[in-house]
């Protein structure tokens, strides 16, 4: 009885508060029909915008796994002084605020910034173009790929490496052959929840990007302005892709621990 | 190949306390030597060592008489068998136990071919036919660890390691696989050491024991040798069932707490003492004391004696062969030991067995 209790109101409260936004906004996206909803496609400044999301998605998400990896077989195969700190920093990035990760970085490469003016003069803006717009998003999807394969290292041991240097492999062979296969899961997690993070990212993009329209606007910054300037529809229809782009990736997500859990990695 | 171990000393990186101290031992080409001893006595540590997955403080590792401490793990061409198998997962039983080869450098790779014959050669020898295709997790328990066997025989080493390899076994597939790898180890003649907590497990195996006690070497030699002459009481009660029977050492004779047990002589110093019985060299005799044996229960020739003296509440409870047609309770009786060592805390006060002659039954 309690457990059906208990169900009810978990139910209840995902029927409230997770199912409805969705939904509205496909809804208000087909508010005027297919026609109006495809034609938001047809304006050049929505294209720019998914497509510089997919590249500052894809940017940070190659940048961040090859960190993540590092960061997790560093932190989980050596001891040394300062580790316990260096965990807190990686972990930073979840507690401290998107926008004010943004600002740290407008404060290094801004104008006012310690190299900006440099880097501007010699042609390589950071700030206010997508350089600056992958740094905030790296910022902020750091601890990700850390985290999740942190425990699963824990979890695998150190055996299995010390086997794999016995029969003679060096330390890359031990990180290719045997610690990443070992933790696939953990990575593909990892990877995957950077990739939904990234695409979503709005607070610290929305510092460094100065929100030209059609140069430096990924599609959450894009939904905002079109919002801004009335255009519902078209706001809406961004909104709705953005939201199916993250439910694939949180599907596929799904489908790669499922097929894990039937090979039985247990052993 | 012989290894030898010359004075080393292995301290804790966390608390400084020494793991292993100051341990030297040779272990001969072609032999198969057991490190035994309770868990902490730092057995694993100096496998470890040799491996060099581990590093040490001081002495040296040297392998057929060449030093290896500055020769990283990788490079010592030793197999090593883990204790939880250590299998990749991910791999198939073929890919595991090819891996030593596959990860090869291009120069000394063998093909493919090459690669696929000798794997099935050892799977063959492990007598896993036919499982090359598929995963450790769909393995038993011993197919597992015989899997783990061949991929460390793979690359052909020099030298086995064996961290209480049979540990995570059912007793029936142990002691199978033990007889199956003292076969392996005659027909390969591979220097082997393997550690153990069980002493049954060593003796059956080894040819040399070494045994382990605080991070040094407390005895080394055949099982034999370890049994008729124990260095220690520690060794003699890690070599078989042993009685302890405290007492002291008075004008040369050795006179137990408990009365009814009879004197004999020694030529240790005056003290407290134990006197240490393998259960077959003590005897009860009935009609000669004041206190009274009963058997508990017997197993074949062996009975198990509750010995109450005469005091009441003092007593002794002692495994020893029963004569066919035993009283079940013996009345004043008096117990008699035809031979032991006398030890005053962890060493002998004499270090050969005493065997008593007959000193007349002290009354107290």
């Amino acid at each position: 009885m309690t457990r059906f209790m208990f169900a009810s109101i978990v139910y209840l409260l995902v029927a409230i508060m997770i199912i409805p936004p969705p939904v509205l906004v496909f809804v208000m996206a087909l508010s005027h029909g297919v026609g109006t909803m495809l034609a938001t496609f047809a304006d050049p400044d929505a294209l720019s915008a998914i497509r510089l999301t997919v590249l500052v998605t894809a940017a940070t998400v190659v940048i961040n796994t090859g960190f993540g990896v590092m960061a997790a077989w560093t932190l989980s195969q050596f001891r040394f002084p300062g580790r316990g700190l260096l965990i807190v920093l990686v972990e930073l990035p979840l507690s401290v605020s998107p926008v004010v990760g943004g600002l740290i970085w407008l404060l290094v490469f801004g104008t006012q910034g310690w190299w900006g003016k440099v880097l501007e003069q010699w042609g390589y803006p950071i700030m206010f173009a997508p350089p600056g717009m992958v740094l905030a998003t790296l910022f902020v999807t750091f601890p990700y790929v850390t985290r999740t394969l942190m425990p699963m290292l824990a979890h695998n041991g150190r055996e299995a490496e010390e086997a794999a240097v016995m029969l003679g492999a060096g330390l890359w062979q031990v990180l290719w052959h045997v610690t990443l296969p070992g933790a696939r899961l953990a990575l593909v997690s990892g990877v995957l929840l950077t990739t939904a993070r990234a695409m979503g990212e709005f607070g610290a993009v929305s510092v460094v990007s100065g929100h030209i329209p059609g140069l430096t606007e990924t599609m959450p910054l894009h939904i905002e302005t079109l919002y801004n300037g009335y255009q519902t529809v078209a706001a809406f229809t961004m909104a709705a892709l953005l939201a199916l782009m993250a439910i694939t990736v949180v599907i596929a997500r799904n489908i790669v621990e499922r097929r894990h859990a039937r090979m039985g990695i247990a052993a | 190949m012989s290894v030898n171990l010359d004075h080393i000393i292995r301290v804790s990186p966390r608390n400084g306390q020494p793991i292993v101290d100051d341990v030297s031992l040779t272990v001969a080409d072609g032999s198969f030597t057991a490190l035994v001893g309770p868990s902490g006595a730092g057995k694993t540590s100096l496998l470890r060592i040799i491996a060099g997955l581990d590093p040490h403080q001081g002495g040296q590792v040297s392998i057929d008489g060449a030093r290896v401490d500055n020769l990283a793990a990788r490079e010592r061409n030793i197999g090593f068998v883990f204790q939880h198998y250590a299998l990749f997962a991910h791999m198939s039983v073929a890919d595991n136990i090819g891996f030593g080869l596959s990860i090869r450098p291009r120069r000394t790779r063998p093909t493919r071919a090459e690669i696929a014959s000798r794997v099935a050669e050892l799977l063959d020898l492990m007598q896993l036919p036919g499982v090359g295709g598929r995963y450790p997790h769909q393995l038993s328990g011993g197919q597992r660890q015989r899997v783990a066997l061949a991929r460390a025989l793979a690359t052909g080493p020099r030298l086995l390691l064996l961290d209480e390899p049979f540990g995570a076994l059912d007793p029936l597939v142990r002691r199978q696989i033990r007889g199956w790898l003292r076969d392996l180890h005659e027909r390969l003649g591979l220097t082997t050491i393997l550690v153990t907590h069980d002493r049954q497990e060593a003796t059956e195996l080894a040819d040399t024991i070494a045994l382990m006690r605080h991070g040094r070497i407390v005895q080394a030699g055949t099982a034999r040798q370890l049994e008729e002459s124990p260095a220690s009481p520690f060794v003699m009660e890690f070599t078989g069932d042993v009685i302890r029977i405290p007492g002291r050492v008075e004008h040369g004779l050795f006179i137990a707490d408990m009365p009814d047990i009879h004197a004999f002589a020694t030529t240790g110093a005056d003290g407290r003492a134990d006197v240490l019985i393998r259960p077959s060299d003590i005897r009860l005799l009935p009609e000669r004391g004041g206190a009274m044996a009963w058997l508990r229960q017997t197993r074949g020739m062996l009975g198990t004696y509750d010995f109450t003296t005469s005091v009441g509440i003092q007593g002794l409870r002692f495994e020893t062969v029963v004569p066919d047609g035993a009283a079940p309770i013996v009345v004043n009786c008096a117990l008699d030991i035809s031979a032991g060592r006398i030890a005053r805390d962890d060493a002998w006060i004499q270090p050969v067995a005493v065997t008593a002659t007959a000193v007349p039954a002290l009354r107290t």
